[in-house]
């Protein structure tokens, strides 16, 4: 416990070592504004605009959360059947593997076409890159499932249903999580890139409008943002995994047999 | 006699036993990538009696934990058959439960539920009694309070407890073990012997008992297996008269000793005949 | 007596009676409401305008924009409008042709390039007659006039499009080499290129009004050179639909040439700061975080200055000698064989191909002096 705390500063200082020197230098040089704000100027713009800037970052949330649920689900789904059902391993499999081979992103305006304007363009996009990590980790996790298990639950002659349930599951968790955290991190990024190509609302729009009024201050304010939302992420992620993988350490007994 | 009663005069007797577990010829070999055919175990042929302890001593390679997946059903002999009760078991039934090496306990269950697991799977009822029968388990073996706990919380032999309560829990009629007390220091081994004996008394399973510790193998079963490696093949089986309950004075015993030099021996002599066979 | 021992229809207030009355009751108030509802359900038809560039950054685009959606323009017409904002002239043409927008407003360089790929697209209101590119230098730098430029490096937004070939005919036109004269730099349209400017790495940038109105607000001052063959040019910014639609429902269309005639009055007559006002109600986001109000009304007043010299105010608005939303065909015809020039269009066709003035009389057809002097009285 103490370690977190004193590791959270170091980290903090760190950082407000690091803005205090933006804020000097470039008050010092006389810097444009619109070349580089100073993070007052930032801040200034957050707090001015909080009502547009918490508006926007709602949707983009949100359009990244039902993204990376959506992804998520699919993922686990086809990735159990590719790996219980032979015929799908050799029909399905390979086609998403040629699909994962292709920048997804550059897609993106035929999704917008597709899919229109609205939020759903957005998560379709973000749920589309999301889904790749997701869906080869739980494949691999099935994969390597531990052979003792199996075979244990082949002297109870348990059925696919409950070896899939019991065991392969469960142990392909870790893996899961582990795509997951690669996973939201697209769908984030998917769905701003979506914003910026075509959106009336969200992050990417907004920095695209920032963009195009020479507003830096706002663009660095989003861009801060974006990053505070992706921590949450990560973070919200990791008390997950350890929630979810509480008994992940390791079960094996030492070579003592202590 | 009843069979509890001849175990315990230390009298394997006839007529009156069951002939609970037959293997018939039963062979395996392997492909190699150079298609050879390597021979994992050659044909053999072993019988088992209702109740009776029989361990199976051997060094690596002969073939012992093949001839243990066999029985269990979860290796195909290449040719052969397994005979459970008279009729041909061709794959893993819940009368033959199975302790591996590992404990292989799921890690993300707690003990209780992995005691438990067996009963879910084979959908047992009713689910109360089975509860307590757990409990009872987890007690006999000295894990009361770990009902509670998770696999990672325990040590090695703790752990294979579980795993030994999880083979009882449910009313198979032989139990496999593949040398479960391996990774286990001396004295964990030891006390896990005798409580094993304890429990093999009370439940009265047939127990098949695979390991490489001869005095092991001497002090708990009625009958030794001696198994020779290069082929994997039985030599010899080795009747052990000696009185029950036993217990850890007959380490000292110069009949137990023996036995265990009697056993020693087939093993280093054959041993000695590979080796030769080999360099020449 | 007890009363329910009364006959029925002798009770004064019977229970029949009562529901008999409230039916009559309801009925009626409903009634206004039933009648309309058809009239309501015709009042305001769904619309989807779609517009060439991703963002409406200033009052200066506002007359398809906040003006006619925030002061109900569109609405008086029985249009219930929704603007969608694409990256390019390009997606928005593929949008009206693809039918998931009735109109299309970019400039008219996507008209004529989808014109001359086959679309079946025409313009119908011209709310830019002017040519809005410019070739700026630093005020007080030593470019006096274009013929300074000889042998120096001109920066353009892009290294393709019309003001690359404004530039090489301006060459052309005084016998210079266009390839060679004078170089040309790609330098975006942000601050990069004030900056490019500034540090003399290109001795003239070309970019348009609203831009400029940008970099004079971070204080850049400019010389501007329009040399000929640029006064000739001047057709701009149109709003499109298909030629489908133009022949099965005119009302519509006339419905939306009209409102954004009605909007370009108020841009023309309205105070800027006002307009400023209704621009960030309506598109928050579009609110330049960074800057200060009295910033933001200093900026929005200078881009809509830049923009409105371009627009004809004076003789459509004020005179009224020309109708708001028409473009000679000398302009039209000079801006097509400037692409033909330039080798981005290859077929050339008449002027009424890709601009109709059927709606022009219409959609003029409202009280302009009425409006100017509510325009004039705008607050917002």
């Amino acid at each position: 416990m103490r370690t977190g705390a004193v590791n959270a500063l170091y980290a903090t200082g760190t950082f407000v070592v690091v803005l205090l020197a933006w804020q000097v230098i470039v008050s010092a040089l006389h810097l444009a504004a619109y070349f580089i704000p100073t993070p007052l100027e930032i801040l200034a713009a957050l707090v001015s605009e909080r009502v547009v800037y918490a508006a926007n970052l709602l949707i983009t949330l949100w359009s990244t959360l039902l993204a990376f649920v959506i992804a998520t689900a699919i993922a686990v789904i086809l990735g159990a059947l590719v790996s219980e059902v032979l015929f799908l391993r050799r029909t399905v499999y390979p086609l998403l593997i040629a699909l994962q081979s292709m920048p997804r992103i550059a897609l993106a305006p035929v999704i917008i076409v597709w899919f229109g304007f609205g939020i759903s363009s957005k998560v379709v996009l973000g749920a589309f890159t999301a889904f790749f990590p997701i869906f080869l980790n739980t494949v691999h996790g099935i994969a390597t499932t531990d052979r003792d298990h199996l075979a244990l639950m082949r002297t109870l002659r348990a059925n696919r249903w409950q070896v899939f349930c019991k065991v392969k599951l469960p142990g392909a968790l870790p893996f899961l999580l582990a795509g997951a955290n690669i996973a939201i991190i697209f769908a984030i990024l998917a769905v701003i890139v979506g914003e910026f190509l075509g959106a009336n609302r969200g992050m990417g729009y907004l920095i695209v409008n920032e963009s195009n009024q020479m507003d830096m201050a706002g663009v660095f304010a989003s861009i801060f943002l974006l990053s505070a939302a992706g921590l949450c992420f990560h973070y919200g992620l990791g008390f997950l995994r350890r929630w979810l993988l509480f008994w992940a350490a390791s079960s094996e007994p030492d070579a003592d047999g202590s | 006699m009843s069979a509890a009663a001849q175990r315990l005069s230390g009298n394997p007797g006839h007529a009156a036993a069951v002939r609970i577990l037959e293997l018939r010829t039963v062979r395996k070999t392997y492909r190699t990538l150079r298609r050879d055919n390597i021979v994992a175990l050659s044909p053999t042929s072993l019988a088992f009696e209702a109740g009776e302890f029989v361990s199976i001593v051997g060094p690596s390679g002969c073939g012992k934990t093949t001839l243990l997946n066999i029985t269990s059903g979860l290796l195909r002999p290449s040719a052969g058959a397994i005979l459970f009760r008279g009729s041909t078991v061709d794959g893993p039934t819940p009368e033959i439960s199975m302790v591996f090496q590992r404990p292989v306990l799921l890690p993300w269950r707690k003990v209780i539920d992995n005691v438990l697991l067996p009963v879910e799977v084979l959908g047992l009822r009713p689910a109360q009694s089975f509860r307590e029968r757990a409990a009872e388990l987890l007690a006999m073996l000295g894990l009361t309070g770990f009902a509670e706990t998770y696999p990672r919380e325990l040590s090695g032999g703790m752990q294979q407890r579980v795993a030994i309560a999880r083979a009882l829990i449910y009313d198979s009629s032989v139990l496999l073990m593949d040398e479960p007390f391996a990774s286990l220091d001396a004295m964990t081994r030891e006390e896990l012997n005798l409580e094993l004996l304890r429990i093999w008394e009370v439940t009265g399973r047939t127990i098949v008992f695979v390991t490489h510790n001869i005095p092991e193998a001497v002090l708990l079963s009625d009958r030794v297996v001696v198994m020779t490696p290069r082929p994997g093949k039985v030599s010899a089986v080795i009747p052990v008269p000696l009185p029950r309950p036993r217990s850890l004075s007959l380490l000292g015993d110069p009949a137990f000793g023996c036995i265990v030099s009697e056993v020693r021996e087939l093993l280093r002599v054959r041993s000695e005949v590979v080796a030769r066979a080999g360099e020449a | 007596m007890r009363q329910e021992n009364l006959p029925v229809a002798s009770h004064p207030w019977s229970r029949r009676r009562a529901l008999k009355a409230a039916g009559l009751a309801g009925a009626a108030a409903f009634a206004p409401a039933a009648l309309s509802a058809p009239a309501i359900a015709q009042s305001r038809r769904k619309v989807t305008l779609v517009y060439g560039v991703q963002t409406i950054d200033s009052p200066a685009d506002d007359f398809f924009a906040a003006i006619p959606l925030g002061l109900g323009l569109y609405a008086e017409e029985g249009l219930d409008v929704r603007i969608e904002t694409v990256a390019g002239a390009g997606a928005a043409v593929n949008l009206l042709v693809s039918g998931q927008a009735q109109f299309a407003t970019h400039g008219t360089a996507g008209l004529l390039d989808g014109v001359d790929k086959g679309a079946p697209i025409q313009g119908f209101t011209c709310e830019i007659p002017g040519f809005i590119e410019s070739i700026a230098v630093l005020a007080d730098g030593p470019i006096k006039t274009f013929d300074d430029l000889k042998g120096k490096t001109i920066g353009v937004s892009a290294n393709a499009g019309a003001p690359v070939y404004m530039v090489k005919a301006v060459m052309r036109e005084r016998g210079w080499n266009p390839d060679a004269d004078a170089s040309l730099l790609a330098v975006g349209t942000g601050l990069p290129a004030l900056d490019a400017l500034r540090r003399n790495r290109v001795q003239a940038i070309v970019e348009w009004d609203t831009i400029y109105g940008l970099f004079e607000f971070y204080g850049a001052k400019f010389r501007f050179l329009r040399p000929p063959p640029i006064p000739t040019l001047g057709f701009a910014h149109t709003t499109n639909a298909t030629i489908a639609l133009i022949a099965k429902d005119p009302q519509m269309v006339v419905g939306l040439a009209r409102a954004i005639a009605k909007a370009i009055v108020y841009m023309a007559a309205a105070p800027p700061d006002e307009l400023t006002n209704l621009h960030y109600k309506m598109f928050p986001a579009s609110r330049p975080a960074g800057l200060s109000e009295g910033q933001i009304y200093r900026l929005d007043a200078l881009r809509l200055h830049a923009r409105t010299a371009f627009m004809g105010l004076n003789a459509r608005v004020f005179e009224r000698t020309v109708k708001i939303g028409d473009v000679s065909d000398g302009k039209i015809l000079a801006f097509r064989d400037l692409l033909y020039t330039g080798g981005e269009i290859h077929h050339s066709f008449p002027a009424d191909r890709y601009f109709t003035r059927q709606f022009l009389a219409p959609s003029n057809d409202f009280d302009i002096p009425a409006l100017i002097t509510k325009a004039k009285a705008l607050r917002v």
